[in-house]
């Protein structure tokens, strides 16, 4: 094994363990909705309401895709051997959707 | 240094309504989120740049594609910290309009307080020591009446202001799901995908109730709660004295109010000369 496969092998590592390590804090900073006070009277409230769950869901779907690229770059540290040395083509073109 | 809602006044009664303190509370909980959004985007910059950055462990053709894709996180959670903001400087700006509107009918009250005319509880329910029959009890009740439908419809105005800016940002979170939904399918789950198409219908199905494009539903909301709101101020306060109050009416009815405009004279001013001079009186009274 060549010092600059270690090089990479490591790199791909560390990478995808700061990802994982990121996607999980990030998911962590709002673990639910957000109550929703009363803001006085009930088109407020609704137009409130919806505003928290997009703003919940949409941090949900951004958590997932930090956790997405730390599986693709473990996914590439694991199949290294099929990156021909071009470890980014495989990283945006080849690595497969996670699975959960 | 993370953002804080704005400081408000003392409150002692809840004639307007709405949970005042709730909101600011809940301004302080987004500007916290912005903020510490940035951990996650700071790190995860670096271990970006680690692999492409100054001094690359890769070259590539691919590596500028790598970059792109790998640093949308990082973008997109910027731009939700902004929407956390933007929501929080909504909900924050109700909070004080909302809180100084009160602010200034408590002012008043205590003016009836101070003469002996009125009483009111830790509740904020009045009562009236030396009856209502005398002409300067009287006349007490009738200006605390009539500013306190000024004040009630100041908030509305406030609130519809604030729903209509939360229905722009709604729209803008939609835009993001809906972009991740159809664009970005391979960085979400299968379960995320269908949850993510379920509450995007859900929610903008929803956001009709405070979309202007649907002014007649909103209106009819609004109605309905405001109705609620002065059914029961009116039975605390007016006592049968005052009478009904028409909480729809008043003089700053018909002008748009922004919220941020009950917050200062200078916004106050920029809406018109008459609602200006109350907004501008109320602040500059209460304050």
């Amino acid at each position: 094994m060549s010092d600059g496969y270690e090089v990479s092998f490591s790199d791909l590592a560390k990478a995808s363990a700061e990802f994982s390590r990121q996607g999980d804090a990030y998911a962590n900073l709002m673990t639910q909705k957000l109550a929703c006070p009363s803001g006085g009277d009930a088109a407020f409230d609704k137009a409130l309401d919806v505003t928290l769950n997009g703003l919940y869901e949409m941090h949900v779907v951004l958590a997932q895709a930090v956790s997405a690229h730390a599986y693709k770059l473990d996914y590439a540290r694991r199949n290294y051997q099929k990156t021909e040395g071009n470890v980014f083509d495989y990283l945006v073109r080849q690595t497969p959707t996670p699975t959960y | 240094m993370t953002k804080s809602p704005s400081p408000l006044p003392a409150l002692h009664t809840n004639w307007i309504g709405g949970d005042i303190q709730g909101l600011s509370g809940l301004a302080q909980v987004l500007f916290n989120f912005a903020e510490s959004s940035n951990g996650p985007v700071t790190d995860l910059n670096h271990a970006v740049n680690r692999l492409v950055g100054n001094q690359p462990s890769y070259k590539g053709a691919a590596a500028g594609e790598f970059k792109d894709k790998f640093s949308q996180d990082m973008t997109d959670i910027n731009w939700l910290s902004q929407r956390a903001t933007s929501i929080g400087d909504i909900v924050d700006h109700l909070a004080l309009a909302l809180a100084k509107l009160e602010a200034w009918l408590e002012k008043i009250a205590e003016r009836g307080v101070a003469a002996r005319y009125v009483a009111i509880d830790q509740s904020g329910n009045m009562s009236f020591p030396k009856g209502t029959s005398n002409p300067e009890v009287q006349k007490f009740i009738q200006d605390f009446n009539q500013r306190r439908e000024e004040a009630l419809a100041l908030a509305k105005k406030a609130r519809r202001a604030a729903a209509q800016q939360l229905s722009a940002e709604y729209r803008a979170l939609s835009a993001g799901m809906k972009n991740y939904r159809d664009n970005h399918k391979d960085l979400l789950s299968k379960n995320e995908i269908s949850a993510l198409g379920s509450w995007v219908s859900k929610l903008d199905s929803q956001s009709g109730y405070f979309n202007p494009k649907t002014g007649t539903k909103e209106h009819l909301v609004h109605a309905a709660a405001g109705a609620g709101i002065g059914a029961t101020v009116g039975a605390v306060i007016g006592g049968g004295v005052g009478g009904a109050i028409g909480l729809l009416g008043g003089p700053a009815a018909e002008v748009t109010v922004p919220a941020t405009a009950v917050a200062g004279a200078a916004a106050g001013n920029a809406i018109g000369a008459s609602v200006g001079g109350l907004v501008g009186g109320i602040v500059g009274w209460a304050w």
